[in-house]
């Protein structure tokens, strides 16, 4: 009788814990992966701002690069090099006219923006820019003032850059600044502890950036649907304004994960299972923590959509 | 004893404690409540902050103006921003420290609601009796102590900031 009661009471301890770690699972998931999502579109849409902005232009040696994030032992993990130059003029030939998916995409928009074809002109690059004296002044002058096609109020983002600037913000944002937080054991792909979760920044990706030019004259619905922006309080003159002309960058990203769990259910319960196939296999011990918790095929992506335009 | 004497008996422990209990399990709920809505503001405040790299004037006033109309009620109270909480702007990367916090008021029965001891005048060892504070004055006092009253929800959050200011080194 006495056995029995403690086998009760043992039974209903256990079903008391197991409950117990999976509600507080369930809204660990619901609300931490609610902020992985959000925090993620924030990494990314701050990183097109970033690069919108040319912060390589600037006064000290740094170009906008910032330094790299490193593991507790002092590993750089996520490089901070975001631009490729050594110095302003280099990192813009290399941004633009030495870019081949620049070229590729500026031949698809050539002949869109008058003060476009003048900047390519002056790249050297196929426009539909005449080629009168003060066209090839002007266009010499943008080129020599390294203008870019944001400084025209047209989005072109350089996806390499982009992505290299929200992996940096992905695992500053998620590591906090906390270098116990990056983890790089050597087996696995590193990643960043964050509540519960595992995040790759180096995996984090820019699937498409997908450009649409919208006439914000004409195309009036169009271009709020997609932006939200009341075109008809911006002022432009009329079609034929070259500012009408808006191009919009539509920025689809993923972000993988991995789900470890804040309470030791799931391990115990690998540990439970390891050992019995164990013994029924007659393998080694338990398996290791990186080996239960493989990380290539068990993450999962977050993908994303950011909606990024300039206005001139 | 009979089993009427029994019962009563039985009747008056019971009585209070299911009224306890019904009171414990009110204030797990409503604790739990006021501990969502905090975090739903703490990470309203965390964004802002990430995107600006500090909390703007602006954003200051709409988000102390929710705190005041909407978040704050009998059981939840000194809805504000952690003392820590970044209200400069800093530079790109650069760590921000933004918070909320609340004190989340127990609600148990008998709970001596006056609490200003001391504060009646004359009342002390030497004196006789002089008289009350006017009601004003209490209010005052009452204020004054639940102001100070120690937050016992606070989420602070220390993330980097993600915009870029071109007017900052």
């Amino acid at each position: 009788m006495f056995v029995k009661y403690i086998f009760r009471w043992l039974l209903g301890t256990v079903v008391v814990i197991v409950i117990s770690a999976l509600i507080i699972e369930v809204v660990s998931i619901s609300l931490v992966g609610f902020q992985i999502n959000q925090l993620s579109r924030i990494a990314f849409k701050q990183a097109c701002r970033y690069f919108s902005q040319e912060t390589y232009k600037r006064e000290d040696a740094s170009l906008g690069n910032m330094s790299d994030i490193v593991n507790s032992q002092g590993l750089p993990i996520v490089s901070g090099k975001f631009y490729d130059g050594n110095d302003e003029q280099e990192v813009y030939d290399n941004l633009y006219r030495r870019n081949s998916a620049f070229r590729n995409w500026a031949s698809e928009h050539k002949g869109i923006w008058k003060n476009f074809d003048l900047l390519l002109l002056g790249m050297g690059l196929p426009t539909q820019a005449g080629t009168s004296e003060e066209e090839l002044y002007i266009s010499k002058f943008y080129y020599e003032s390294r203008m870019t096609p944001m400084n025209f109020g047209i989005s072109y983002l350089d996806r390499d850059v982009v992505e290299r600037i929200a992996r940096w913000n992905l695992a500053e944002l998620f590591s906090a600044g906390n270098e116990s937080m990056v983890v790089d054991d050597g087996r696995n792909e590193p990643f960043v502890r964050y509540k519960g979760f595992r995040i790759y920044p180096q995996r984090a990706a820019i699937k498409d950036i997908k450009y649409d030019v919208f006439n914000v004259v004409t195309q009036k619905e169009e271009f709020q649907a997609i932006t939200n922006i009341d075109s008809s309080k911006l002022g432009f003159d009329g079609p034929n304004d070259d500012r009408a002309k808006v191009c919009v960058a539509t920025i689809s990203y993923t972000v993988p994960v991995a789900y470890e769990g804040v309470t030791p259910l799931k391990r115990i319960m690998m540990f439970v299972w390891n050992r019995e196939t164990n013994m029924a296999n007659n393998e080694d011990d338990v398996l290791g923590e990186s080996e239960i918790m493989s990380d290539g095929p068990r993450a999962l992506p977050v993908p994303g959509n950011i909606v990024f335009t300039v206005l001139e | 004893m009979s089993d009427g004497v029994r019962l009563i008996f039985k009747t008056l422990i019971k009585v209070p404690v299911i009224v306890l209990v019904c009171f414990f399990i009110f204030n797990v709920f409503a604790f739990g409540v006021s501990y969502m809505k905090m975090l739903g503001l703490s990470f309203v405040a965390m964004q802002v902050a990430v995107e600006n790299n500090f909390i703007p004037p602006n954003e200051y006033n709409v988000i102390k103006s929710y705190m005041k109309d909407n978040l704050e009620t009998e059981i939840l109270q000194n809805v504000d921003f952690t003392s820590g909480t970044q209200l400069t702007k800093s530079q790109y990367g650069e760590p921000v420290r933004v918070g909320v916090q609340a004190r989340y008021k127990f609600i148990w029965p008998l709970t001596p609601k006056e609490q200003i001891y001391g504060e009646f005048e004359g009342m002390n060892d030497n004196a006789s009796f002089g008289g009350y504070k006017s009601g004003s004055e209490l209010e005052a006092l009452r204020q004054q102590k639940e102001q100070q009253a120690k937050s016992n929800i606070v989420i602070e959050y220390v993330v980097p900031g993600l915009k870029y200011y071109a007017d900052l080194n």
